[in-house]
């Protein structure tokens, strides 16, 4: 693919997803807009029910069928994927835009030797033959940090710990050569210190291959140290879009605000806030305006009803908010 | 804040817990000794599988201990017969892990929240209802979650009944385990917080498990740091996170990610994963994964000693 300077990868437009509900259908995905450049690792981040792995889901076809999309754009390069067919859409998975997900273990075959999984991409991507495709598996493996690879590669995957799976995962992707992948919390459930493994594995990755990476994550730690650029979701809106350093330094949406202000910190002791007494994480899908305005310090009255627009506040700082400045 | 001439509240003296299945034995706990003093909160942190939830049950006699000795106030609780130590549960309390699994489905929080009250028979003339809602509302819930089932929480609220649980015969002692893992960042400073308000209220002692390190750093006085098993490192919180001696508590902290992109430090990634509990290595459990680990710490377990202000650490090499 040939992209023009600041083409953007991936560039999502106004897009709407609504579930089943109670009573009516709810829009968990409510005017999402956002890019991926080539060779960045961008950040969603938001907290449970922000969207954040629904917009990943709808990006690679994989809504669950109650779900519908009610309207908007997905670009990748020249291609609007929302057109493609299941067969076309097939083709882009793995080959253009590969996944890693949350759970590890159910991402690979229980019953395939993990070598064997990791080979069969290289012979369905990359069309080798049986005996290439399992000495580049082995390659793959050991490239990805794991000992010994060439025994490991007979293993099954319930004879490795979670965190060698995840490597595997991370092979079987790297082995398809994607122009995005898209993390999905990839570290969930791993130790620390094998968390750090993984990142310093996906960000060594990232530069070797030029990939773009969207890594979806709650943890803005593992913002700050592995991203360029971050997308900030709250309730299914993006709240706020900047630079990892022009968000940290100078985060403008007041739920931003928030998240940030409420961070703990390994390195420091911070402040603890009152008692919040409504400690409630019930989230506002129904109001039709920006859905932080019943929690938010500076909600205005057409807060309420009207969809802020999104407003350039600096140079690479997006932020959807009446009440920023 | 506690003063060591105290006299502890909970005083654990070399407790070991060995699980056996057929051929196969697990050292789950491999001789731990502390103390926690009367309002501290004290930090057992470490990695899945390090031992810490297993000595947290163990303390409180969920699991019984292969070995070792648990004075609570002077009284030896592993001497104790069951309907002994029934009698104690009332001021030793345990919120676990996951509310899903350590809630009954099929009660409302209302019965849950009343069970320990009758057990102890600490409501009667009326007084039960009473209870229940102060209780409520020193968590934060309101009174008409009582009537709910716990498929009808939210993952906050859930948290907050097992809390309330736990709290609701106003104990002296409560094991924490890992109450802020599955919850959001905003909402766990919240959680913290309730905690700190709940302890400074009841005058309640703590130890809280977590692997969320930052979340220990806010709530607690003093620290453990457990690896296989055997506490490797312990002292004053801020001590043992600025001033970390022990090559894994070092590995631990430089490992945790800081949420700001002006800060960068040297990170120091470990090899491999841990060993298995199965095969604890002989020596230091920690030499297969240390950077700086001598032929010595392959064959003798270090001791652990006070290197000033209560800051132990069991290694011979920093």
């Amino acid at each position: 693919m040939i992209l023009v300077e600041k083409d953007a990868l991936l560039r999502i437009e106004g897009l709407y997803v609504s579930f089943p509900g109670a009573d009516a259908r709810v829009t968990i995905l409510d005017n999402v807009s956002f890019e991926v450049f080539g060779k960045e690792i961008v950040g969603l981040v938001g907290e449970s029910g922000s969207g954040k792995t629904m917009t990943s889901l709808t990006i690679m076809g994989f809504l669950p069928a109650s779900g519908r999309i009610e309207g908007g754009e997905i670009w990748f390069g020249h291609d609007q994927l929302l057109d493609y067919t299941e067969e076309e859409m097939s083709r882009v998975r793995g080959r253009k835009i590969a996944m890693i997900f949350q759970s590890t273990r159910s991402a690979l075959n229980p019953l395939m030797r993990v070598g064997d999984q990791v080979a069969r991409v290289y012979r369905i991507q990359r069309g080798l033959g049986a005996g290439q495709a399992k000495a580049e598996a082995v390659k793959a493996l050991s490239r990805m940090g794991i000992p010994d690879a060439e025994r490991r590669a007979k293993a099954y995957p319930h004879q490795l710990s979670r965190g060698m799976c995840q490597r595997v995962l991370i092979a079987m992707m790297v082995a398809c050569e994607p122009d995005l992948l898209i993390a999905d919390e990839p570290t969930t459930g791993l130790d620390v210190t094998i968390q750090a493994q993984i990142f310093e594995l996906i960000k060594d990755l990232q530069q070797a291959t030029k990939a773009s990476i969207l890594l979806i994550t709650h943890d803005l730690g593992v913002v700050a140290e592995t991203c360029e650029r971050v997308v900030v979701m709250y309730a299914g809106q993006v709240m706020e879009m900047a630079t990892v350093e022009s968000l940290f330094a100078k985060p403008l949406h007041p739920y931003t605000q928030r998240l940030l202000s409420s961070v703990l910190r390994v390195d420091r002791t911070i402040e603890m806030p009152a008692v919040d007494a409504g400690l409630s994480e019930d989230v506002a899908y129904s109001v039709a305006g920006c859905r932080f305005a019943p929690r938010c310090p500076r909600v205005l009255p057409r807060c309420w009803e009207e969809h802020p627009p999104r407003e350039q506040a600096g140079p690479d700082h997006w932020v959807t908010c009446h009440n920023y400045k | 804040m506690t003063t060591k001439t105290q006299e502890p509240l909970l005083s654990v003296d070399g407790l070991v817990k060995v699980f056996r299945d057929g051929a196969f034995t697990l050292r789950a706990v491999n001789g731990i000794s502390f103390d926690v003093y009367p309002g501290e909160t004290m930090g057992l942190v470490g990695e899945s599988g390090c031992g810490k939830t297993t000595a947290a049950r163990s303390i409180l006699r969920l699991t019984e201990p292969t070995s070792g000795h648990v004075y609570f106030v002077g009284t030896d609780l592993t001497q104790l017969s069951s309907r002994e130590m029934r009698a104690q549960r009332r001021d030793l309390q345990m919120v676990f892990q996951d509310p899903d699994t350590t809630l009954n489905p099929r009660f409302t929080v209302r019965r849950t929240l009343s069970e320990p009250l009758q057990l102890h028979k600490l409501a009667h003339n009326g007084s039960l209802e009473e209870r229940l809602l102060q209780t409520m509302s020193r968590v934060n819930l309101g009174p008409e979650s009582l009537g709910r089932y716990p498929h009808q929480l939210s993952e906050g609220q859930k948290q907050r009944v097992g809390l309330a649980r736990a709290i609701i015969t106003e104990p002296k002692f409560v094991a924490l385990d890992e109450p802020t893992s599955s919850l959001d960042m905003s909402i766990r400073i919240h959680m913290i917080a309730l905690l700190q308000r709940l302890q400074e209220e009841l005058g309640m002692t703590y130890v809280f498990i977590s692997h969320d390190l930052s979340s220990v750093r806010a709530l607690c006085n003093r620290v453990m740091v457990m690896y296989l098993g055997t506490i490797v490192e312990s002292g004053p919180t801020k001590e043992i996170f600025d001033h970390p001696l022990h090559h894994y508590t070092r590995a631990l902290l430089s490992a945790i990610p800081i949420p700001d992109p002006q800060v960068r430090r040297q990170r120091i990634l470990l090899e491999g994963e841990p060993p298995s509990l199965f095969d604890v290595p002989k020596g230091c459990a920690f030499h297969e994964r240390c950077p700086d680990a001598q032929p010595d710490c392959r064959e003798v377990r270090p001791i652990s000693r006070d290197v000033g202000d209560g800051h132990l650490v069991a290694c011979d090499r920093f």
